[in-house]
């Protein structure tokens, strides 16, 4: 899952950055932490467009 | 010419989250557990040996101020007592080297923590030791 960076405080990272729990390497316990503090965002997965199929009528 | 060390900038990253601007004090102490060796024969007390290796019992001791504000102190560190985490402590803000060696304390522990420390008048801070963990110390 990917998280966007909500504060000024992420070492290493700005607001705004999307990030992975690996980029924050060892440095952390637990990304739940830092997203109740306030530091990170989860990002919903986008859902894929839907593809509408049309007929020709003759 | 001696050296004296002038702190104002130092860097400090509690679980990844760097509250350099609200610290007025970082203490690191790294601690080897003293064990004694001294035997039969000897003359004077003696403690630890090449071949033994005793338990690092290190600490880092820190002053904040409190700020209850969306990502400050209290939203930072209250989730943290009771568990494990990462401190980083170095001189200054600047990169990692000979120079500003990183302090990096892995798996410690936070036993306690006061969300209040209030008097009237007076900005509230808080005071956190972490203990614990192992202590490494990076210059490249």
């Amino acid at each position: 899952m990917d998280y966007e960076v909500t504060s000024d405080r992420l070492n290493g990272h700005s607001r705004g950055d999307i990030i992975k729990h690996a980029d924050l390497g060892d440095l952390t316990t637990d990304l739940l932490f830092l997203v109740e503090a306030g530091h990170l965002s989860p990002l919903k997965p986008k859902k894929s467009v839907k593809t509408i199929d049309t007929e020709q009528k003759d | 010419m001696a050296t004296s060390v002038y702190l104002s900038n130092p860097n400090v990253t509690i679980n990844s989250v760097s509250l350099q601007d609200q610290c007025t004090s970082a203490t690191v102490n790294y601690v080897y557990e003293q064990l004694e060796t001294t035997a039969f024969g000897d003359t004077a007390r003696k403690y630890g040996a090449s071949t033994v290796t005793s338990l690092q019992n290190n600490s880092i001791e820190v002053e904040l101020y409190q700020s209850y504000a969306g990502s400050e102190t209290e939203a930072t560190i209250f989730g943290l007592v009771g568990i494990q985490t990462t401190i980083i402590v170095a001189p200054a803000s600047g990169v990692v080297g000979a120079t500003n060696p990183f302090y990096t304390l892995v798996g410690a522990y936070l036993e306690s923590h006061t969300p209040i420390n209030a008097s009237l008048g007076e900005l509230s801070t808080i005071t956190l030791t972490f203990s614990g963990g192992v202590l490494t110390k990076t210059t490249a």
